[in-house]
């Protein structure tokens, strides 16, 4: 049987693989009833309600065949509004410490359901609370379910976005006016054999949220007696006082009259027409990141998955681009390197010639610096005559000079000289006299340096008896300056 | 980490493979969508695998075998770029010049010499010149051959002094390179001693000369 199933499965899959548009499918599954709305753009295009009881995941699948038949789905998306015994609502009240803490308290409840119950998939929807702690109404689907159900869509390759607990339609019919606000209202809805009832505060804020095991249609007493509780409860637990009561649907005015009875004669019933193909219009406009969406994570995987996929294609393409435009540079290179080669190739004996033509210009260059310094630009000055003449100058009336001599010292690449003569005076006087003719030596342009030890002055006498009338002297020293 | 990889390469392979809404996808279709992914990654292996094995060999090949023809080129370059023309031009016409200034054989020695003779003559001095051995100069490109001079100053010479001046400069400008080198003038009483006089005169050295 499962063989069958899974292979005409495949066989559906294959023959919608290619026929696919951006309808969405909307399902209501509550507690029996079976309602099917294919919406576009999310206006509501076709709908379509089994006939039979759908309680089982077998007769689920038989009534999604029929259904996506019925409606001519062509789309992928569906989503799913669920009431069903196997989906457990749970209120918690969890530290008020911060949205970590509510959570982290929250994962803990869950683990401890999963341990007697296996794993589900588990969402949190808030609830006014009137003390400090924050309530909460734990959503919490087997996950075993929830893959029976996921996987005879995904192999029909229908991808489900959302699934959403009855609650969530119900509060969206408060807060889009169908029913008046302003003050608390208990609704009630039909959910197959069950009812679905939500206590609400006057600005459409949740409090509570129950599933009745009992029908206005079938066993309206039995729920007059509930509903009156829940009016109760709401009172003692969250001082609301609730004088009215909403029931969305169809209902008699047999069932008002009982049902008034049991709420009390100061309770307002109100009758609003409302069915489940309305709840999956209402659901078909929500986000699937909708918070109470149970596959909110399965979803935001998917697309991870899908930008992964994308990325890494585009990165690949880029990288094909990048490395095709860097080898189609890279073959210009070479081109031009092959071309480059080949022309020095063509020169390069020219080249040989002329480095070697070049060298030999500058050998020769430098040979002819070397030969210019040394002829022209290392010749000796003419020293000894511009002394001589330099000497003769400054000389004064009373000094006679007898020797002059100049010569240059090849060791030291200076200059020498050397002046004797005589003057006519006593010793004072050629002291004096040669002493103002070295000072005007040294400040002139030569700036002669006289050896000290060198300098000689003796007297000269003519006849023994005589004082000497003049003296000889002998200086030597060197020149500085050319 | 062990066990980790072989579920993080399966997720790889879901993510890659994932045919969407078909999960039982059989192999050929999981193929078919992974072909897009797989097909330009094996075009960027092949691409990269020629880029950096062939086309970057054969470019650095072009180029090992081209450095030494370029550094050739460039050392062409450099010798070309390291003298002007007009410096090559400059420095000839020096060298031409500074050849001038050479005295390059015994017979324009003798002529020099002779020349100088006159001049003193000229300026009342008789001038005897005697030229000696040239010197060794290992390292120059010119040789020193020295030259001893005489000057004596005829009695009727009425400048001596003046005279003796004038003819020390006409060495300097007597177009040849004339080095004086020593010079020591002595008056005895109101006589001139004879003046001696040491010279230096530049010459090319032989090889040099062969080369000029």
């Amino acid at each position: 049987m499962s063989e069958t199933r899974t292979s005409s499965s495949s066989a559906h899959a294959r023959s919608r693989f290619r026929r696919r548009s951006n309808d969405t499918l909307g399902i209501a599954w509550l507690h029996g009833e079976f309602h099917a709305a294919v919406f576009r753009r999310q206006s509501l295009v076709r709908a379509w309600t089994c006939s039979e009881t759908v309680d089982t995941l077998p007769a689920f699948e038989a009534a999604f065949d029929a259904a996506t038949a019925a409606v001519d789905f062509s789309g992928v998306e569906v989503f799913l509004i669920l009431a069903h015994e196997q989906f457990v609502h749970q209120p918690e009240q969890a530290p008020p410490f911060s949205e970590a803490a509510a959570r982290s308290y929250l994962r803990g409840r869950v683990e401890r359901f999963e341990k007697e119950h296996g794993p589900v998939l588990w969402v949190s929807q808030r609830m006014a609370s009137v003390r400090q702690d924050a309530a909460y109404l734990l959503h919490m689907l087997p996950a075993a379910f929830y893959d029976g159900i996921n996987s005879l869509l995904l192999a029909r390759r229908f991808d489900l976005t959302r699934v959403l607990p009855a609650s969530v339609p119900l509060q969206l019919v408060l807060e889009s006016g169908g029913v008046a606000k302003g003050q608390p209202v208990l609704l009630a809805a039909a959910t197959g054999s069950t009812t679905a009832v939500l206590a609400a505060k006057a600005d459409a804020e949740a409090l509570f949220s129950r599933t009745l095991q009992a029908g206005w249609d079938r066993d309206p007493a039995r729920l007059g007696v509930e509903l009156n509780r829940s009016l109760l409860y709401a009172k003692q637990q969250f001082g609301v006082a609730m004088n009215r009561v909403c029931l969305l649907g169809a209902a008699d005015a047999a069932t008002r009259a009982e049902l008034q009875a049991r709420c009390g004669e100061d309770r307002t019933i109100d009758v609003v027409a409302s069915s489940p193909t309305d709840w999956l219009h209402a659901v078909a406009r929500l986000s699937a990141r909708h918070p109470v969406n149970l596959v909110a994570g399965y979803l935001g995987r998917k697309r991870r998955n899908q930008l992964i996929r994308r990325s890494l294609i585009a990165a690949c393409w880029l990288g094909i681009a990048v490395l095709g435009l860097d080898a189609w540079a890279t073959t210009l290179r070479t081109q031009e390197a092959r071309m480059r080669l080949e022309e020095l190739g063509a020169n390069q004996a020219a080249m040989y010639q002329r480095r070697a033509e070049l060298i030999a210009r500058n050998q020769t260059m430098d040979t002819q610096r070397r030969f210019i310094a040394q002829v022209d630009e290392e010749r000796v000055p003419s020293v000894p005559g511009k002394l001589l003449a330099y000497v003769a100058s400054v000389i004064p009336q009373t000094v006679a000079l007898t020797e002059f001599q100049c010569r240059h010292d090849p060791a030291t690449a200076r200059w020498r000289f050397r002046l004797e003569g005589r003057v006519d005076g006593d010793e004072e006087t050629a002291h004096d006299l040669l002493t103002s003719l070295q000072r005007q030596l040294t400040r002139s342009v030569f700036q002669a340096r006289f050896d000290d030890t060198a300098r000689v002055i003796v007297p000269v006498s003519i006849a023994a008896d005589a004082l000497p009338d003049s003296q000889r002297f002998a200086v030597e020293g060197g020149l500085f300056e050319n | 980490m062990k066990t980790k990889t072989p579920s993080r390469g399966q997720a790889f392979w879901q993510v890659l493979t994932e045919v969407p809404g078909w999960p039982d996808a059989p192999v050929s279709a999981r193929v078919r969508r992974a072909l897009p992914v797989v097909l330009p990654l094996i075009a960027l292996f092949v691409l990269a695998v020629w880029r950096w094995n062939s086309l970057e060999a054969q470019l650095q090949a072009y180029r090992a075998e081209t450095r030494p023809l370029l550094a050739l080129e460039n050392e062409v370059f450099r010798l070309e770029n390291s003298v002007s023309p007009e410096a090559v031009a400059e420095l000839n016409e020096r060298a031409v010049v500074a050849s001038r200034l050479l005295v390059k054989t015994p017979e324009e020695i003798t002529a020099l010499m002779t020349g100088l003779k006159n001049e003193a003559e000229a300026r009342g001095f008789d001038a005897t010149w005697t030229v000696g051995e040239s010197e060794e100069n290992e390292d120059g490109v010119v040789t020193f051959t020295p030259v001893r001079g005489k000057l004596t100053a005829k009695p009727n010479i009425a400048d001596p002094f003046n005279g003796l001046l004038a003819m020390l400069d006409r060495l300097q400008a007597a177009g040849k390179r004339i080095d004086l080198m020593r010079l020591s003038v002595r008056v005895d009483e109101q006589k001139w001693r004879p003046v001696e006089v040491n010279l230096r005169l530049a010459q090319p050295k032989e090889h040099e000369k062969a080369s000029q």
